[in-house]
């Protein structure tokens, strides 16, 4: 089973759970529906066209996860921090190959390296049901 | 589905029906994708081997195993599961069901095996013989209880074993033929058949007994 861990904020909440709290039930539980039947497969499932890795230079060593909810490209960004082990970074919607908000990779990028240097700032979450 | 606690997620379940409609809505659109890539995979099949199978292009089940692809159908669906040999099953359920059937969604349990695997061939076996002997038990109390009403003099003791020879001696289960696991009953499986009979003589003999005393009072 993959472990799902998520980048805390200086105020200590969970940037999943701040980012889920503000979404409409539809992305709610498309997010939550998609990440549950992730989280059952093997290793080396985490491929398209689930999860993809981005390839602009910003972006480098990040990946997304793909989610489509009423026309709206969501994409949950984050990276491969252990084996079988996925810690998000960033939350951006997709249009014409660009991430909203623009600055979406570099500000992933900061909090990864934040998080590699201080390991507290991620914490490990679940998916109940 | 929630990030809090089981709870919370059964409360959200109760209160709000758009995330009860999406719930199912998820359930359904990652689903069927996650499945069918488990089990082609688990049968080391690559998609170009089930497009041939489900007579279809590969392009379709490339589109098929993309859980954010909306167009399904039950024809489809249907096709794909004659491919793999598996059954389908399209029903309303209430949530509490559908909350059991996707405790776990991992790849092992998201396979279902086709109708010529031996564990399949087991099951299916076994399903069959519990029913046969739940039907014959149920004709058989069925059979006694009439002739108890008719009667009206039948002791506890001489309804059970009656009940039991009906159940064990009078009725054969029949298994199908491709039955892997067929063979012939020793004498030691027949659950006290020596005694039964015994018993069941013994029975016979207290009941023409009891009508002989009845008619000769008469």
């Amino acid at each position: 089973m993959w472990k799902l861990r998520s980048f805390r904020q200086s105020n200590g909440n969970t940037l999943v759970s701040e980012w889920f709290a503000a979404q409409a039930e539809e992305v709610q539980e498309a997010f939550l529906g998609r990440m549950k039947f992730l989280r059952g497969l093997p290793g080396n499932g985490w491929k398209r066209p689930y999860v993809g890795q981005l390839r602009h230079a910003s972006c480098k060593g990040l990946f997304e996860i793909v989610i489509s909810v009423n026309g709206v490209e969501h994409r949950p960004i984050g990276f491969f921090s252990e084996e079988m082990e996925f810690t998000f970074l960033a939350f951006a919607t997709e249009r014409d190959g660009k991430f909203d908000p623009i600055t979406t990779c570099d500000v992933a990028q900061k909090r990864k390296d934040i998080i590699l240097n201080h390991k507290e700032r991620s914490r490990e979450f679940t998916i109940y049901a | 589905m929630s990030l809090q606690s089981t709870h919370d997620f059964v409360s959200k379940l109760l209160n709000n029906k758009r995330s009860r409609d999406a719930y199912v809505y998820e359930h359904i659109r990652n689903g069927i994708p996650f499945q069918l890539r488990a089990m082609r995979e688990q049968r080391d099949w690559t998609q170009a081997d089930l497009a041939k199978a489900a007579n279809t292009g590969r392009t379709t089940i490339t589109r098929l195993e993309n859980p954010n692809n909306e167009r399904l159908t039950i024809k489809t669906l249907l096709e794909l599961a004659s491919a793999f040999d598996v059954a389908l099953l399209i029903k309303f359920v209430p949530f509490s069901r559908l909350l059991k059937e996707y405790e776990d969604v991992s790849s092992d349990a998201l396979n279902a095996g086709s109708i010529t695997d031996e564990e399949e061939v087991k099951a299916l076996n076994a399903w069959a013989a519990e029913r046969d002997i739940k039907t014959h038990a149920a004709n058989a109390s069925d059979t006694i209880l009439r002739e108890i009403k008719g009667k009206g003099n039948t002791t506890p003791q001489q309804t059970w074993l009656r009940f039991v020879h009906e159940v064990t001696t009078s009725t054969e289960v029949k298994t199908p033929t491709n039955d892997i696991n067929e063979r012939r009953r020793e004498p030691a499986d027949q659950p006290n058949a020596e005694l039964v009979q015994t018993q069941q003589d013994q029975l016979l003999t207290t009941e023409i007994g009891g009508q002989r005393r009845a008619s000769s009072r008469g």
